[in-house]
């Protein structure tokens, strides 16, 4: 995946100047696809003669081909001695030579040219064309000369090599990659990036005729080409649509990445201009969509749909709308993103699913809460209705932490308010701060936001603050209290008023005065009526009683 | 990338259908032998673990659907006994252990799931239903082999307990064509006598599948038994009329399936007919006019000019690669992959292309070996 990236960066973005090409190939080549081996190096420097070790020579030409120049001189000066004859050893000497001397066309441009034997710096390509024909002049000269030791054999083929001779460099090379290397570093020095395409053709590795003239054939190359050698080929071509083809082939994240790499270098709109289709779009959402399958790393998923323009969000929509909801960080991390990216609907959707988990758990605080932020009034006030139940049924305000946590939240709807409210009077109460807890009480019956059913509750609670030493409600507020006592009673809905929130008191005390238990529910509710208009009655009393103490007081 | 992961549900006779839920977390399997089984997936060990089974109705079960998560854990069931039964399941009493999925074979005999209402307005067998979208609340439809599919809705926000007959559409009486339509359908409309009581008798075949968006709501696509169509209905003014055709079938539809719409500009609807096709159809939409320039809320738009609604449904693609009835079809989340299941005892996979062509990518056989 690395020898493509690379080869992507060389090809398409480090030519934008259109410079040689060349510094850059071998830099890839040696990197991703290293020869010859240092193990074998090695080997051959440690052998007592290395010059008669069998891959002497097959190393040294590697070692050229790749432009490990300074190794095959060194490796090649041991030679020297080796020689009998005067124009051997002056052969050697001066392959040697040539090798030490190979112009680099970087050392004519950037100035820092430190050639040992050149101290002059070259100016431009032109004179660096002319050293460089000089030299090859020399290659050439050397290379249709025969020598007489038989160690001698190969030293022809290395002049050939340098002297760009292609038919030598392609049985020497082991794969078409190092082949073309051979290529430019002898053939062509300055060709930019589409004349080394058009090199192709004479690396023989790429007809699939070539057979390693080595015995150390790289392994690595199968006798069908790689999808990794295919994509390189194919930026060589500039055919991005089968490189695009075969990267999808290797993997997913490079396709999407090099189509997002070539959209955002202008290269894609090219190619796709007839089809229609957005390839970065296709295969950004498909990388994120196999991301979002996977357990953990779906929120990199979701930062992939959310790059995809067109269809990116509604996907991502509905992909976090269906994870599941395992735990609290995960929900608050699948409504971050939400939130982020604008997904309001989506968002509510998962706050109502949350909440209702919370629901089902009777953890009614965090289901309050989430319908809040999912805006559902009505669902909240059926919690609170439930929560009116509960305390009504154990006479205990177990909704108070609710209400704490809740905070400034609970000023959302009438219900919660008054729940809050009232949970502030008990507590009023419970400091012994009656003429307050008396106002409040007045209060949330007069402004209506104490639900009707809860009417006669309120009013019972009224009757020891009726019936108490200190005089709490003036005559206006009593008058308050009589009217709201009436206005249920009176009512068509009475029955309803009294019995949707009946106390466990109540009815305990309509049972006791049932003498036949085994009655039906509506005579229950009859019951529990007779009970809650005694207990109207205890209010009525209580009322009158104060109306009488409040007028005299003023 | 094909996993499969094979387990034997234990069901005594034939399994009619199966059901995930919303996170694919979840799967109810219902069968002939009236048990309906809710299973849970353990993602550590990638197995399906049975929570619950009980015996949900006096005859074959046929049907199953699951609501959506933010009404709960609650499933709908049809049977041949004519009713269709809403269960919720009531987490309070389920032992806290059982929250993780593991050992709750062992208190079986606790079922967690409570029938919540049961209803039997149908004259006959119920042959499939279909929670509404979400956004709409919670409906359910119901269609029934007496040709007529009803529409139930819940009024409570919190607790499903009461569920009321909203509307109803007779496949059997002559359909009501959107005005647009009214012209050219009405002549080419089937001889009289199709509706009469005598073709009735036999047993009707209807599918349905509500439409996702929520842009177009109150809509759904049905297949519609003898007429050998789909059509797509609309429920406008307190009735459903037809606002587009689906045809080209030789034969009856056993399936028909709305795809989520997900980014596109135009819906797809799969059918699976008893013609050996699966179909897929390209449905367009249009307003007559739309202002979007003020409203904030789209919504709120699309339903203002939702009265000028027009369809067009458009055959892009069929296949007859299972060569024998096709009786389900099925799509992905996000409307991309659709699955089909046929005689052939396949499951086939089909994907658009980058180029929008709808090619097989997958087959799966009954008796593959799972890996």
């Amino acid at each position: 995946m690395g020898i493509v990236w690379h080869m992507f960066e060389l090809v398409f973005i480090n030519t934008l100047d259109g410079g040689p090409f060349v510094d850059d190939y071998m830099e890839w080549l040696n990197l991703n696809y290293p020869a010859p081996s240092t193990e074998e190096g090695e080997e051959i420097g440690l052998s007592i003669d290395p010059t008669a070790h069998d891959s002497y020579w097959p190393y040294i030409i590697t070692c050229v081909l790749r432009g490990h120049w300074t190794v095959a001189e060194r490796l090649l000066k041991p030679l020297v001695a080796k020689m009998t004859s005067q124009e051997d050893k002056l052969a050697v000497s001066a392959a040697i030579d040539l090798l030490y001397t190979v112009p680099r066309l970087n050392q004519y441009q950037d100035g820092s040219y430190q050639h040992r034997a050149q101290p002059q710096p070259y100016p431009s390509v032109a004179h660096f064309m002319a050293d460089w024909q000089a030299w090859k002049q020399k290659c050439e000269e050397w290379s249709v000369q025969t020598f007489a030791s038989p160690l001698l054999t190969q030293l022809t083929e290395l002049f050939a090599i340098l002297a760009g001779d292609f038919a030598t460099i392609n049985s020497h090379a082991h794969n078409w990659q190092e082949a073309l290397g051979g290529i430019l570093l002898f053939g062509n020095p300055i060709a930019d990036v589409r004349d080394a395409a058009s090199f192709l053709v004479d690396c023989e590795g790429l007809h699939g005729d070539h057979n390693g003239s080595l015995e150390d054939t790289d392994d690595t190359a199968p006798a069908r080409r790689s999808h990794v050698e295919q994509v390189v080929l194919a930026f060589f071509q500039y055919d991005l649509g089968s490189a695009i083809r075969y990267c999808s082939y290797i993997d997913l994240w490079l396709a999407t990445h090099l189509v997002d790499c070539l959209d955002k270098l202008g290269h894609l709109h090219e190619i796709y201009e007839n089809l229609q289709t957005d390839m970065r779009e296709y295969l950004v959402l498909a990388y994120g969509e196999m991301l979002m399958a996977h357990p953990s790393f779906w929120q990199v998923g979701a930062q992939y749909l959310a790059s995809a323009p067109a269809k990116g969000l509604s996907l991502m929509e509905e992909y976090l709308t269906r994870l599941p909801l395992t735990s609290e960080r995960k929900a608050g991390k699948v409504l971050g993103l939400l939130k982020r990216y604008g997904l309001i609907h989506a968002y509510r959707q998962v706050c109502r699913c949350l909440a209702r988990q919370y629901l089902d758990r009777r953890a009614y605080g965090s289901a309050i809460s989430y319908y809040i932020e999912a805006g559902e009034p009505r669902r909240v006030g059926h919690i609170v209705d439930l929560l009116l139940q509960d305390y009504i049924h154990t006479g205990e305000l177990t909704y108070q932490s609710i209400i704490d946590n809740l905070g400034v939240e609970v000023n959302y709807s009438d219900k919660l308010q008054f729940l809050s409210q009232y949970r502030d009077f008990h507590e009023m109460y419970k400091q012994k701060d009656f003429v307050q807890a008396g106002k409040l009480l007045v209060r949330l019956l007069t402004s209506n936001m104490a639900p009707k059913a809860f009417w006669h509750i309120l009013l019972v609670d009224a009757i020891p603050l009726l019936e108490g030493d200190l005089l709490v409600f003036d005559v206006h507020e009593t008058h308050e209290l009589m009217r709201c006592l009436e206005e249920i009673t009176s009512s068509h809905m009475r029955q309803t008023y009294l019995t949707t929130f009946s106390p466990l008191w109540f009815k305990i005390a309509a049972n006791a005065s049932n003498s036949t238990p085994n009655d039906t529910a509506v005579s229950e509710d009859a019951a529990l009526t007779v009970t809650a208009n005694q207990q109207l009655d205890v209010i009525r009393m209580a009322l009158v009683r104060n109306l009488a103490r409040a007028t005299l007081f003023q | 990338m094909s996993q499969l992961v094979q387990f034997d549900p234990k069901h005594t006779d034939l399994i009619a259908d199966v059901s995930f839920d919303l996170y694919g977390q979840r799967l109810c399997t219902v069968g002939s032998d009236h048990i309906i089984k809710i299973w849970q997936l353990n993602g550590d060990k990638n197995q399906w673990q049975l929570t619950s089974s009980w015996k949900g109705h006096d005859s074959s079960v046929t049907k199953v659907s699951w609501a959506h998560p933010e009404f709960g854990n609650l499933i709908a069931t049809g049977s041949f006994d004519r009713t269709v039964k809403v269960w919720q399941e009531s987490r309070e009493d389920v032992p806290q252990s059982g929250l993780g999925g593991a050992g709750l074979e062992a208190d079986a005999n606790i079922n967690p799931w409570l029938l919540v209402v049961s209803k039997k307005d149908a004259q006959g067998m119920i042959v499939d239903l279909g929670f509404a979208p979400h956004y709409v609340g919670l409906q359910l439809a119901v269609a029934s082999s007496d040709g007529v599919i009803r529409i139930y809705e819940t009024g409570s926000p919190v607790k499903f307990d009461t569920w009321t007959l909203v509307s109803e559409i007779d496949i059997n009486s002559p359909p009501v064509y959107a005005p647009y339509l009214a012209d050219t359908k009405a002549k080419a409309a089937a001889p009289p006598d199709l509706y009469t009581t005598t073709a009735m008798a036999s047993a009707n075949s209807i599918c349905l599948s509500w439409c996702p968006s929520r842009f177009l709501p109150n809509m759904m696509v049905v297949g519609c038994g003898r007429d050998k169509d789909a059509k797509i209905y609309r429920y406008v003014g307190g009735r459903w009329m037809v606002y587009e055709v689906l045809d080209n079938h030789e034969d009856i539809i056993h399936n028909v399936s709305w795809a989520p719409q997900v980014g596109r500009s135009y819906h797809l609807i799969a059918t699976a007919s008893k013609d050996h096709f699966v179909r897929i159809y390209r449905v367009d939409y249009s307003f007559g006019a739309i202002d979007l320039g003020d409203s904030k809320d789209l919504e709120e738009e699309y339903e203002s000019a939702s009265a000028s609604l027009k369809l067009k449904a458009t055959l892009i693609a069929s296949f007859e690669d299972h060569h024998s009835e096709v009786w389900s079809v099925s799509w992905n989340v996000t409307g991309t992959i659709l699955s089909s299941s046929g005689d052939d005892g396949r499951v086939r996979l089909w994907k658009a292309t980058s180029t929008g062509e709808w090619r097989e990518t997958e087959t799966i056989s009954t008796d593959q070996d799972p890996e």
